[in-house]
């Protein structure tokens, strides 16, 4: 077998025996992503009008009504006092107190105004008020319709000019617009953070425990070692890049309730999508490989790798963020983001996810990749034939 | 065999400047032979086995390991010695036997003949016990069994130890000295490194003085006693290297 392939196979033998290894770079980037997604689907769910509690003073009138049948749970007090007792100790989000004739006065189209108690810092007090407040539009409206009936006058009059919605959509893609936003990022970044751990092990590690000298008095080239240790590391940001999309394929087939408003379409990617992602990801997660282990090979112990890790961790972490926001800006649209990379690879993937894929954007990407890829491998290459980078301590 | 002729190894030091570790050295050990490189820490006996095993290259000088040149020939020097150092250097999670297996690959070994020699040295070493467990978890005489196991696995003519019995207890030592002496019986070159004057006097068929990088005699034990006028070879150490105290 090429010495490469033999030194890359004990390397991965003894990453995946190593417990941390196997749980930050392979059940991490899944699990995290699957609590992250639950959480976010809760938190999506706050704001839906069969998650608000509304207290009102004992009443009934039609927007009570209104709000019922949208599922507001409705909860009686006996007075106003009762009801700000119940907001300043915590246990009511909103009260709100009508006026006794409400539904009569509403009909007549006289002013009746409805008091609202909240605390304004509480948000799920603001929450529930504006499930009331969306109700009580509809009401509002359904009167104003009526009484233009009444008059024999036509809506339109009252609001003649208006903005009709024409979307144009580049791109034909089944993917949420979470999954546009969030994936992209997320994959690039545990394809980088994945490896950190195995990286600071796998030369800075062997300095210190003296195993490196071993390995060094064997026959078999420097550069082939190098290589080895560099398809390790590869394959492990990989394989935790993948495992991060794992978690995103198991929450959107769950079918399960709290996935249900990020996921409308279930996954929604299509071979093709899948297919340049993992095109795209390749070029960028062996840049990340060959960084950390030019890194790795550069530090004199796993403290001092971890530590430069750290430092360079952030050079991956603004452009993935930028990447994220990007869109609010017209960089976008300029070639030479295509160079930037991990922000180059983050658009890539983004509008891979939107069917809008690019051509010359993909190709400039991959090539960017590959081309750091190089440079990061012939510096590791550079320093394992360096022996005060390799025999200090 | 293993012949080095002015030998220089020079390092830059950002605190001390100039260092001079080894600074001129000629040596010469042959088959059979269990050459012995006596010194204090730090004087240079380290970068001597660095220097002929090619991990560090030579500022001056050359050598020559089992017919080939270190600066010309790495790759074939390399192949032809086995190292063991203080450090008994295994791969924490890896068993014996990956362990093993792993570096006789390294070596070139493969099929019938890495089959061989693995069930060679499991016999000759007593590893049966331990061959499926991890590194990490063995004794430190075990581990220093398989480190011998990783160092003679291909048979090289030309074995160096680097303090090998450093922070043993007295059997495992006593398994690494019965190892290096069956090394001399079966015809091969040693180079022992140490600054245990009773391990020198046990093993030892010359020795070489390293202070400073520099030899600053060489013979075997009885000549150095001889040439110093001391009986007792820490005496005619100490008083090479200039540290003898109410010396006449």
């Amino acid at each position: 077998m090429n010495a490469a392939l033999l030194v890359m196979r004990k390397e991965l033998k003894e990453f995946f025996r190593d417990k941390r290894v196997r749980t930050n770079a392979v059940v991490m980037p899944a699990v995290v992503m699957l609590l992250m997604l639950s959480f976010m689907g809760f938190i999506s769910g706050i704001g839906e009008k069969e998650n608000q509690v509304i207290h009102v003073v004992k009443t009934d009138n039609k927007l009570i009504e209104r709000l019922k049948a949208d599922k507001v749970k409705i909860v009686d007090v006996a007075n106003e006092e009762e009801g700000v007792k119940l907001i300043k100790s915590g246990k009511a989000r909103l009260v709100l107190e009508f006026e006794p004739d409400f539904d009569a006065k509403v009909a007549q189209g006289k002013p009746t105004p409805i008091q609202a108690f909240y605390d304004p810092q509480q948000d799920t007090g603001k929450m529930a008020l504006r499930a009331a407040q969306d109700d009580l539009e509809k009401l509002d409206e359904d009167q104003a319709l009526a009484v233009l009936n009444a008059h024999h006058i036509d809506k339109d009059a009252l609001a003649p000019a208006r903005i009709v919605n024409r979307e144009i959509r580049v791109g034909k893609t089944g993917v949420s617009d979470f999954l546009i936003s969030m994936l992209p990022y997320l994959v690039v970044l545990y394809a980088f953070y994945g490896g950190l751990g195995p990286a600071s092990e796998t030369v800075a590690g062997e300095k210190e425990k003296q195993t490196l000298e071993t390995l060094l008095i064997t026959p078999v080239d420097r550069n082939q070692i190098a290589l080895g240790k560099f398809f390790a590391l590869t394959a492990i940001c990989f394989c935790s890049s993948l495992s991060a999309l794992m978690g995103i394929v198991i929450a959107s087939l769950s079918r399960a309730p709290i996935y249900a408003k990020l996921f409308p379409n279930g996954l929604g990617l299509s071979g093709i999508q899948i297919g340049t992602m993992v095109l795209v990801l390749i070029p960028a997660v062996a840049f990340f490989g060959s960084l950390l282990l030019a890194i790795s090979a550069f530090a004199k112990n796993t403290r001092e790798a971890q530590s430069s890790m750290g430092l360079v961790s952030l050079v991956v972490l603004i452009p993935a963020l930028f990447g994220n926001v990007i869109g609010l800006t017209d960089l976008g649209a300029n070639w030479w983001v295509r160079l930037v990379p991990v922000l180059n690879t983050s658009m890539t993937l983004r509008e891979s996810l939107q069917g809008k894929s690019d051509g010359l954007g993909i190709v400039l990407t991959i090539a960017t990749g590959v081309v750091l890829a190089a440079i990061g491998i012939r510096i590791a290459v550079h320093l394992f034939r360096r022996e005060e980078v390799l025999t200090r301590v | 065999m293993v012949k080095t002729e002015g030998l220089v190894k020079h390092f830059t030091d950002s605190k001390k400047g100039l260092v001079k570790a080894v600074d001129g050295v000629s040596i010469e050990a042959h088959p059979g032979e269990i050459f012995g490189l006596l010194g204090v820490n730090g004087a240079g006996k380290s970068t001597m086995l660095r220097l002929l095993s090619t991990v560090l290259q030579p500022t001056a000088g050359t050598a020559q390991v089992a017919g080939f040149d270190i600066l010309r020939q790495p790759e074939d020097v390399r192949k032809n010695i086995g190292f063991m150092s203080t450090s008994t250097a295994l791969y924490g999670r890896l068993t014996s036997k990956e362990m093993i297996v792993y570096f006789g690959e390294l070596y070139g070994l493969s099929g019938a003949r890495l089959k061989e020699r693995l069930d060679f040295v499991i016999e000759k070493l007593e590893l049966h016990e331990f061959i499926d467990r991890l590194c990490d978890k063995l004794s430190t005489g075990q581990k220093q069994r398989v480190s011998i196991a990783r160092t003679i696995l291909h048979d090289p003519p030309v074995l160096f130890f680097d303090e090998p019995t450093a922070g043993l207890d007295v059997v495992a030592s006593q398994t690494v000295m019965e190892f290096i002496e069956n090394c001399r019986q079966s015809g091969k070159t040693v180079i022992f490194c140490t600054h245990i004057m009773t391990e020198v006097d046990r093993l030892c068929d010359r020795v070489a003085v390293i202070h400073d990088g520099v030899i600053k005699a060489e013979g075997t034990v009885a000549q150095l006693k001889e040439q110093s006028g001391e009986e007792n070879l820490e005496r005619v150490f100490l008083r090479l290297v200039g540290e003898l105290r109410g010396a006449a």
